[in-house]
């Protein structure tokens, strides 16, 4: 694999300090996380709690997630349940971007200190609020630039694009569309078309399928995620169009890999989502040592995120 | 030597006082006539209300004008630098962090007079030649229709370039009946509404907290508060004022 070292992470002055002692009990922290049928997901959960199990003494911790990307309602049970079991933090990766924000204020009021991961809550309803959410991510925008600049240095100029992005409500959703919108431009090439795949295989089999009976002269779709690049693989194979139609992903999956390898898709990207884990609960443990207020929190810590593709 | 000690004491007065009073570097995209330029300095009802609330919570602001492009790569890496009335990009707010709404904006097609009819769905743009203000909001809404068009690096070019016909449809958030004399020879109408969107004061992410804090306090009703409808009646712009607070619910004071 060739990786390319695309976003360094700023520094981390705030998480220099990765031990702290607590005068009672450890601090319980709560990760509330998306799709556990997804292997990102999966993975962030792992590096969580390989991080718990490495430093007993400093925490508590608890992982869960909903079956469905988009399970708003099974989130915000989640978080209720939560809070009635007297949490310090909650680091949320939220399955919608306004929809969570209620039970998220909930939770500030109930003196939790929540932390936003991985995909950010709207900048646009949290001023509206007034109420600061750190974000501990990717500049998903940066990662999507560094995808679709690689697919289209492949195509000629005029060529015509698809892309399949996850849910309207996902602000790293939108990002990642807008990434690839920005490399498409710049290499003079135009989007053909937009549609959601959901983050789902399946959901993108279905939008890849759409778009290509649109626009039968489509040479590339990318994809806003791994899952829906498989899907997109699936339905350029059943129009008999596999290596006419460029695919690229997002997230670097473990089930990703061997298309990668057999180049049925060129290329995705690497957010390191048990290292996002890990810099959300020192970001946490950190404040809760410190008593640092919720509207004292930084406003993003900025995590890696890298290109891969076949050498 | 008294006068020396009290010359002293004055300016260790000014002095603290400037110290206490946190001052931001705010860039800001000309966006006529909101946003304009007066004797090589930024100027106009945005620049003069924001200039006010700021300093209503003890915000001092200085001003540099900046095209936006560059603006909203400066704001990622300048400490306490802020964009006033930058659009919202869902990339972007990775970022940087969108601190308050200041402006609804509308978002609408123009032609030149009576070479288009009028409109009513965005399907009917897929006919024409199509000019576009390079707006994420606006990009996703004509990507998602699948309409091609031109992105425009420069808006307040746009409407020049719809009257020197190159293309047969602007899309942009300039309104042409607030710029255009009327003496002007290829008028321009509005054929289509597409959308309300909102502009915003977008900062730096480290931004400190009580500086942050005050800016929030400072944009509850954007640049059209209470205290600055006297700037909105000075720039002949009132009708703008009222109905900007009449869409936002909250009735303007008479």
């Amino acid at each position: 694999m060739k990786w390319l070292r695309l976003w360094c992470c700023l520094p981390l002055l705030l998480l220099t300090q990765s031990s702290w002692v607590w005068a009672s009990d450890p601090p319980a922290v709560a990760i509330v996380l998306k799709s556990m049928q997804n292997e990102f997901f999966v993975q962030m959960a792992d590096g969580a709690k390989a991080y718990a199990s490495a430093h007993p003494e400093q925490l508590r911790l608890t992982v869960e997630g909903v079956k469905a990307e988009t399970d708003v309602s099974g989130q915000e049970l989640i978080i209720r349940r939560l809070l009635e079991q007297k949490i310090d933090a909650l680091i949320i990766v939220p399955t919608d971007s306004v929809a969570m924000l209620p039970v998220l204020m909930q939770a500030i009021a109930a003196g939790v200190l929540v932390i936003n991961m991985d995909n950010k809550l709207d900048d646009r309803a949290l001023a509206l609020e007034g109420v600061n959410i750190p974000f501990v991510g990717p500049s998903n925008f940066a990662g999507a630039r560094s995808v679709g600049d690689f697919v289209a240095k492949k195509l000629p100029a005029g060529s015509r694009v698809g892309l399949i992005e996850g849910p309207p409500g996902s602000i790293n959703a939108r990002a990642r569309s807008d990434g690839f919108r920005a490399a498409l431009r710049s290499a003079g090439l135009s989007v053909a078309g937009i549609r959601s795949g959901y983050w789902d295989v399946e959901q993108g089999r279905l939008a890849a399928a759409d778009l290509l009976q649109a626009e039968p002269g489509l040479r590339a779709l990318l994809c806003g995620n791994d899952n829906m690049a498989i899907g997109a693989v699936q339905a350029v194979a059943a129009a008999g169009k596999q290596g006419q139609v460029l695919i690229a992903g997002y997230d670097h999956i473990p089930g990703i890999r061997r298309y990668i390898q057999d180049g049925r898709v060129l290329a995705t990207a690497d957010q390191y989502p048990n290292r996002q884990a890990e810099y959300a609960i020192e970001l946490a443990l950190h404040a809760l040592a410190q008593g640092t207020k919720q509207a004292d929190l930084p406003g993003i810590v900025q995590t890696p995120v890298q290109l891969v593709t076949l050498p | 030597m008294k006068w020396m000690i009290f010359l002293l004491w004055g300016c260790l007065l000014t002095g603290s006082s400037w110290a206490a009073s946190p001052v931001i570097e705010v860039y800001a995209d000309l966006y006529p006539p909101f946003i304009i330029l007066q004797g090589g300095q930024l100027s106009g009802p945005y620049i003069d209300a924001f200039t006010q609330l700021a300093k209503e919570q003890g915000i001092d602001v200085h001003y540099q004008a900046m095209p936006v492009r560059r603006l909203m790569k400066r704001l990622a890496v300048q400490p306490n630098s802020c964009g006033l009335a930058v659009n919202f990009a869902p990339g972007e707010a990775e970022t940087i962090r969108y601190i308050g709404r200041v402006a609804p904006i509308t978002l609408a097609v123009y032609a030149r007079a009576g070479t288009v009819g009028k409109m009513v769905n965005l399907e009917q743009l897929r006919q024409y030649r199509v000019g576009a203000i390079d707006v994420a909001e606006l990009n996703e809404l004509l990507d998602n229709a699948a309409i091609r068009y031109e992105p425009l690096a420069k808006a307040g070019n746009g409407i020049a370039m719809l009257q020197a016909n190159r293309f047969d449809l602007l899309v942009s958030d300039v309104l042409p009946e607030l710029l255009m004399a009327k003496s002007e020879r290829v008028t321009i109408e509005r054929v289509m509404v597409l959308a309300r969107v909102e502009r915003w004061l977008a900062c730096h992410p480290e931004l400190s907290p009580a500086t942050l804090n005050g800016l929030r306090k400072a944009l509850p009703v954007g640049v059209f508060a209470d205290s600055v409808q006297g700037i909105w009646s000075r720039y002949g712009l009132l009708p703008v004022y009222d109905q900007v607070r009449r869409e936002w619910g909250t009735p303007a004071p008479h």
